[in-house]
């Protein structure tokens, strides 16, 4: 499609060439070898005045040149200004503004005005940055206009910077390195301001007009079939005599193929749906960018108090901007609403979209009965005498330190009297109930794309208890008394988080969640969760604490109760220690991994790319193997193991029980014997059955539908959102662990401390295969519920003996 | 018989590898390729022999030194004899418009600077890596007149005067008991004061390299790099080559010699290195701390009015232009030159190239190469239109009479050219293909620099039909030619 669109646009340049060339007469001028005049490809152009005179003498003032007559001779002008984006809701941008660059104002016209004077071309990005920002594709070193902060009035006609002004993002190919701003770490700054711009793109090859038959692709067409239908463009003359001047807004997915690349993501799919593309190619923006704009007050300069983003504020307003320290500032991300046009275009299906914003906050002194802000004028006259003194009373009032004059620290609204007093004065003027109002307004980040290679970006940026999606928000370092700010109509992202007053003054927006229903693994927790999943950790590992501090009391007490010379029995099969001893490695690395991937920013045993790879490969072998040995189990029969139930098996679990928590420390013998035959007491027969028909399949199939949402989003997608998938993963890893312990701790209570663990590695246990004792046998014979009372009777009154003892001995 | 007992030892080893494999197997890697290693033939330590318990008696001549030198080095001259640097002439080659080949070098070639070396002996062989060379008659198979101490002296005390002689109190004994292996000051004596002042002929030589910081160039200013280090030297043949006296790059030195051939990681930079040498981004400006000599007007000389200085005016030598930071001037280069033999006819109304580039955009083996350009107006013979040597130093020489026709015509007599008596000033061109002063990667040219409204390549001029970012590159428009002609 793109061949076609390049044939097109040569057909396109072919035939208009032809059809000018004819009609037009090259002007002496262009035969000079001044290869930057040949770059227009407008034919000479005749200049007329609002009456259709031609401009032919006199001082040259590009006012006086009607671009109705002139240009309306050939371009529709009634067409274009009613399809124009820069032609309404009071902006009135005519051609001469964008199509002629830096006309002679001034100079003396001779003979005619030749068209070389007034070359016609496409809008440079000079051209657009003369209302929407910084923009410097020359080789002059960047700087700060002077004029940066003296354009923020309401004044029409004057140079805006907006886009610079509200986000800092500057439209350069040159370094930052090479600026003349003093930029933090500046000499390590190898990269452009804009990528783009730094390949030779400029302003309309993404924001191109709205019929530009190049991307006509983007337009529906009738016939469903086809995506690119080179019948809409009519004619080429069509397009030169009626250009939509509504400027399209093309998206990075118009040129690029994000999911050809990022091959280092996980979840790229999940990343590209969550995300906008700049999220993470603007990491950080070093332009000029304001934070807050304290209206109420004025600078001697008879400016606001401006507050910026990402610099040292201390310096007052006075010193230039090109010397102010700027440490650049992190772009706020937060979640704006995903429109659902876009939504069927494009591969996300999720309801928000996580994009970079700045955030400014602006005071203003309003009027009670317009809710307009009070014009700069009247403040003025209130604050100053003359220019570039302040009143006396002034002065007086906000003169903290009785110095005489107000230091930057002073200028600021910041006790009621000093807002009476303004108040009052406003008062005077003839504004009815005057009032301070703050509001914060949003502005998208879309420009100042930063060189990949230069992007530092890490998983655990967002990943992490710390993330760039949920930290703390600062609005303003200062603020007028009492004055809590509040979302503008217009603010874009969702207004998730609550805004702060610090003690020392700061304005915050708090937040902890991104908002917008993600689940931003190693940053978001379910808190009652994990604590409730600590608290049981921590109860097993107390309890097990304790069970082995009284074996250990107790040994000394009863020790060597049976110490004839053990038998080797060859009881675990080679196979089955090998399934044994591989799904311990895989859970002992899973729960080492998960826990420093739920834990980002706490705990790290690896780098987190590598810990989710490894968690990822291990859950891989886990599962093979969990399949591997169920089949080993099924075929040899062992899995019989796992159900032997007779009509003795709840007895012998209670038996079982009671030698845990009492018969163990008499050092009394394993009341169920273990044979090759039956390997697991009762006890662990339940455990066993719990763990590997619920808790396992459980851990697996939460874990293959996280990993899987990204593969098969069609299948996980509905019914498996991460927002509750992994908070049960993570609950099922808590009891995993639970186990983990309570297992390995079970291990010791063995003949000798290790035996059952060298048993698991050798294969050989020791047969206890004595008989069972008398007393034993007794038990097993008693009615189940004469069993439990005699057990118990037994373990109170042993245990009173023993305290008898104890006293007697002291 | 005992049941093997440590047979659980294989099922560990079983697990063991099975997961050590799967974690291999499936652990994201790092896609970028291996890159050659710059450093695996990069010489790290070098063997330095003291040698002030060798020599305790004064030497009487400098040829004593060398003697003293033979007795344990006694291949050294043999080899250094076979060299460029003894003989001031390389193996015979083929010169364009030229039938047979020959023999070209210092020894009789001319240039844009000092002209040229005959007649002028004892001046221009003050740097001849021997001692005597005063004239035609020269003996250039005596051993002992090779001079070792002006390439191996550490002592920084040696220096060399009128036909290679070293300079009066210059202390031989001081030289020869620190004697050790070339470093950059050594090579520096020639090569960055060569043309009669330092910095004149290179553009990307000079005294700033002594003691380079890492912003004037990488090789020497980071990584502390000799001259011999890249110049890699076997029995005294160094290597590289200088297009002010050679017209091909045989023995020559290469970036990819260290470098890898596809050394960037974004491949829309790669696939510049079909059209552009390595140099002209990476030595985006030359003479960054000192400047050099760009223009030379011989026609200018012999005003004793004006005032001399070094920069600008020299009676015996006229008019100069001298230029810091310099931005290179690019053209197509296949690592072959022109080369002006004297004697070759001249259209005095254009520029006469000295040593021109070959190569253009058909050229598949050329590539934009960056150039120190170094322009003058030195005397040709109207009647003959050939350039001229004059006779510069000594008795009846230009800089002792301030006589043109005087020096010319001896001139002539010296190089055997017959001199019609009428001369003018020709405008002529030198090229100087740039290889040093290798910026840091920060600094190397990036794309805005090339390519947009402020290019500082001229496309026309190289034959593009504009900016191949836009009108696309020599490979695109099917620019270049085949050679086979197929």
């Amino acid at each position: 499609m793109r061949k076609y669109n390049l044939f097109l646009s040569i057909i396109l340049f072919l035939i208009t060439t032809q059809f000018i060339t004819p009609t037009t007469q090259t002007p002496s001028t262009q035969n000079s070898d001044d290869s930057t005049l040949n770059r227009t490809m407008h034919p000479p152009v005749t200049w007329l005045d609002k009456n259709a005179v031609e401009i032919k003498s006199g001082k040259f003032d590009i006012k006086t040149i009607s671009t109705t007559m002139t240009c309306g001779k050939c371009h529709d002008t009634g067409y274009i200004d009613t399809h124009n984006s820069h032609f309404k809701n009071g902006v009135k941008v005519d051609c001469i503004d964008c199509h002629i660059m830096e006309p002679p104002n001034g100079t003396e016209i001779k003979d005619d005005l030749p068209s070389i004077y007034l070359r016609i071309k496409v809008p440079s990005p000079q051209q657009c940055g003369k209302c929407h920002g910084i923009v410097n594709s020359s080789t002059e070193p960047l700087s700060i206009p002077d004029d940066y902060l003296g354009v923020t009035q309401y004044t029409s006609g004057e140079k805006l910077y907006g886009t610079t002004l509200h986000t800092g993002v500057i439209f350069s190919p040159q370094e930052l390195a090479g600026s003349a701003m003093n930029l933090q770490n500046k000499e390590n700054l190898h990269f452009p301001w804009d990528v783009h711009s730094h390949r030779q793109l400029d302003c309309i090859a993404c924001h191109y007009i709205g019929n530009d038959p190049r991307y006509m692709g983007d337009i529906e067409s009738p016939l469903r079939y086809l995506k690119y239908d080179p019948r809409h463009i009519k004619s080429p003359g069509e397009i030169l005599k009626r250009p939509d001047h509504n400027l399209q807004v093309s998206k990075c997915t118009t040129c690029h193929s994000p999911l050809n690349v990022h091959n280092f993501l996980p979840y790229k799919k999940k990343h590209m749906e969550a995300l906008s593309c700049q999220s993470c190619h603007v990491p950080i923006i070093y332009g000029p960018a304001l934070r807050s704009v304290d209206r109420t007050v004025l600078t001697l300069d008879g400016i606001p108090r401006f507050e910026f983003a990402g610099a040292d504020n201390s310096l007052s307003n006075g010193t230039t901007l090109n010397t102010k320290y700027f440490t650049g500032y992190k772009p706020i991300l937060l979640p704006e609403k995903v429109k659902i046009s876009e939504d069927q275009e494009e591969f996300h299906n999720g309801r928000y979209k996580i994009s970079p914003f700045n955030l400014v906050t602006t005071w203003y002194w309003k009027s009670g009965k317009t809710n307009l802000p009070v014009e700069e004028q009247i403040l003025k006259e209130i604050y100053f005498s003359a220019p570039g003194q302040y009143a006396d009373d002034i002065i007086r009032i906000f003169d903290n330190d009785r110095d005489g004059k107000i230091a930057s620290g002073e200028l600021l609204l910041d006790s009621n009297e000093k807002i009476s007093f303004i108040k009052e004065k406003l008062r005077q003027k003839g504004i009815l109930n005057p009032f301070i109002d703050g509001i914060i307004e949003s502005y998208p980040i879309d420009h100042g794309i930063f060189e990949v290679s230069h992007m530092n970006r890490t998983c655990a940026d967002c990943h992490a208890t710390h993330s760039l999606l949920g930290e703390d928000i600062l609005l303003s370092r200062n603020a007028p008394l009492g004055i809590s700010p509040r979302f503008s109509t217009d603010f874009i992202p969702e207004k998730d988080g609550r805004i702060v007053r610090e003690k020392d003054g700061r304005i915050t927006l708090d937040r902890t969640e991104p908002g917008g229903g993600y689940y931003i693994l190693g940053h978001s927790r379910v808190k009652w969760l994990d604590k409730a999943g600590l608290w049981v950790f921590i109860i097993c590992i107390v309890a097990i604490m304790l069970h082995a501090f009284l074996r250990y009391i107790f040994s000394f007490k009863y020790s060597s109760a049976h110490t004839q010379e053990l038998q080797k029995v060859y009881r675990y099969r080679f196979y089955e220690r090998l399934w044994h001893w591989t799904m311990a490695t895989a859970v002992l690395i899973l729960a080492l991994t998960g826990v420093q991937i739920h834990f980002t920013g706490h705990i790290a045993f690896f780098n987190l790319e590598h810990a989710v790879s490894l968690h990822n490969i291990l859950a891989g072998i886990l599962v093979i193997n969990a399949v591997l040995s169920l089949f080993y189990h099924l075929v040899t029969g062992e899995i019989k193991q796992f159900f032997r139930f007779n009509r003795l098996f709840l007895k012998e679990a209670v038996l079982q029980f009671f030698y845990y928590i009492y018969g163990i420390f008499k050092g009394a013998p394993h009341p169920v014997q273990k044979t090759s035959e039956r390997k697991l007491n009762p006890l662990q027969q339940l455990t066993y059955i719990g763990l590997l028909n619920v808790l396992l399949p459980f851990q697996v199939l939460s874990g293959i539908l996280m990993w899987g949402a990204e593969r098969w989003p069609a299948i996980t997608g509905k019914w498996a959102d991460l927002a509750y998938l992994a908070p049960l993963h993570n609950l099922g890893s808590w009891l995993f662990l639970c186990f983990l312990v309570v297992h390995i701790y079970l291990t010791t209570t063995g003949d000798t401390v290790f035996s059952n663990i060298k048993a698991m590695i050798t294969g050989y246990d020791s047969a206890s295969e004595q008989d069972i004792q008398g007393d034993q046998q007794r038990l097993m014979d008693m009615k189940f519920m004469d069993m439990v009372g005699t057990l118990i009777f037994k373990m109170v009154q042993k245990n009173n003996d023993l305290s008898k003892k104890e006293a007697t001995h002291e | 018989m005992r049941k093997f007992k440590y047979h659980w030892v294989i099922g560990a080893l079983i697990m063991i590898i099975s997961i050590a494999l799967s974690v291999w197997l499936f652990m994201p890697k790092d896609s970028t390729k291996a890159m050659k290693d710059p450093w695996a033939s990069v010489i790290k330590t070098r063997h330095h022999l003291d040698h002030a318990r060798f020599f305790t008696q004064p030497f009487k001549k400098p040829q004593d030194v060398t003697k003293a030198c033979l007795q344990c080095h006694p291949q050294a001259a043999k080899d250094m004899m076979k060299t460029v640097h003894w003989k001031w002439e390389g193996d015979p080659v083929k010169i364009p418009g030229h039938k047979d080949p020959m023999r070209i070098g210092k020894k009789n070639l001319v240039n844009n600077f000092c002209l040229g070396i005959t007649g002028n002996w004892p001046s221009c062989t003050s740097c001849h890596a021997g001692y005597g060379w005063e004239n035609s008659s020269f003996d250039f198979t005596k051993e002992e007149n090779v001079d070792c101490l002006i390439c191996h002296d550490w002592s920084g005390t040696y220096a060399k005067g009128p036909s290679g002689y070293p300079r009066e109190g210059v202390d031989l004994l001081a030289s020869a008991q620190k004697v050790g292996y070339p470093r950059r000051d050594n090579c520096g004596i020639c090569h960055i004061y060569g043309g009669g002042g330092m910095g004149v002929k290179h553009g990307d030589l000079d005294n700033t390299l002594v003691n380079p910081s890492e912003n004037l160039d990488i090789h020497m200013g980071k990584f502390n790099f000799l001259c011999v280090d890249c110049h890699k030297t076997t029995n005294h043949n160094i290597k590289g080559k200088a297009y002010s006296v050679s017209v091909n790059h045989e023995n020559g030195i290469f970036c990819t010699d260290c470098h890898d051939a596809v050394p960037h990681r974004d491949s829309r930079i790669n696939t510049h290195l079909s059209s552009v040498a390595c140099q002209t981004c990476h030595i985006p400006l030359v003479a960054k701390k000192a400047p050099t000599k760009t223009d030379w007007d011989w026609s200018k000389a012999g005003d004793s009015s004006r005032t001399d200085d070094t920069h600008t005016y020299l009676k015996i030598k006229g008019e100069f232009i001298y230029k810091k930071n310099l931005r290179p001037e690019y053209t197509w280069f296949n690592l072959t030159t022109d080369r002006y033999i004297l004697g070759d006819k001249i259209d005095p109304s254009k520029v006469v190239y000295i040593n021109k580039p070959i190569g253009d955009i058909t050229d598949p083996t050329a590539l934009i190469w960056p150039f120190k350009i170094h322009r003058a107006k030195q005397p040709y013979d109207m009647v003959n239109n050939f350039l001229l040597v004059p006779n510069l130093s000594g008795e009846g020489g230009y800089w002792h009479d301030f006589d043109w026709e005087k020096a010319l015509q001896q001139g002539g007599i010296n190089t055997g050219m017959n001199f019609s008596g009428k001369y003018g000033f020709a405008d002529t061109e030198m090229h100087w293909p740039l290889s040093h002063m290798v910026a840091p990667s920060t600094q190397a040219l990036k794309c805005n620099d090339c390519h947009g409204d402020h290019s500082i390549m001229n496309w026309k001029e190289l034959g593009y039909d504009g900016d191949p970012e836009k009108y696309g590159g020599r490979i695109t428009n099917n620019k270049i030619k085949n050679p086979e002609g197929v």
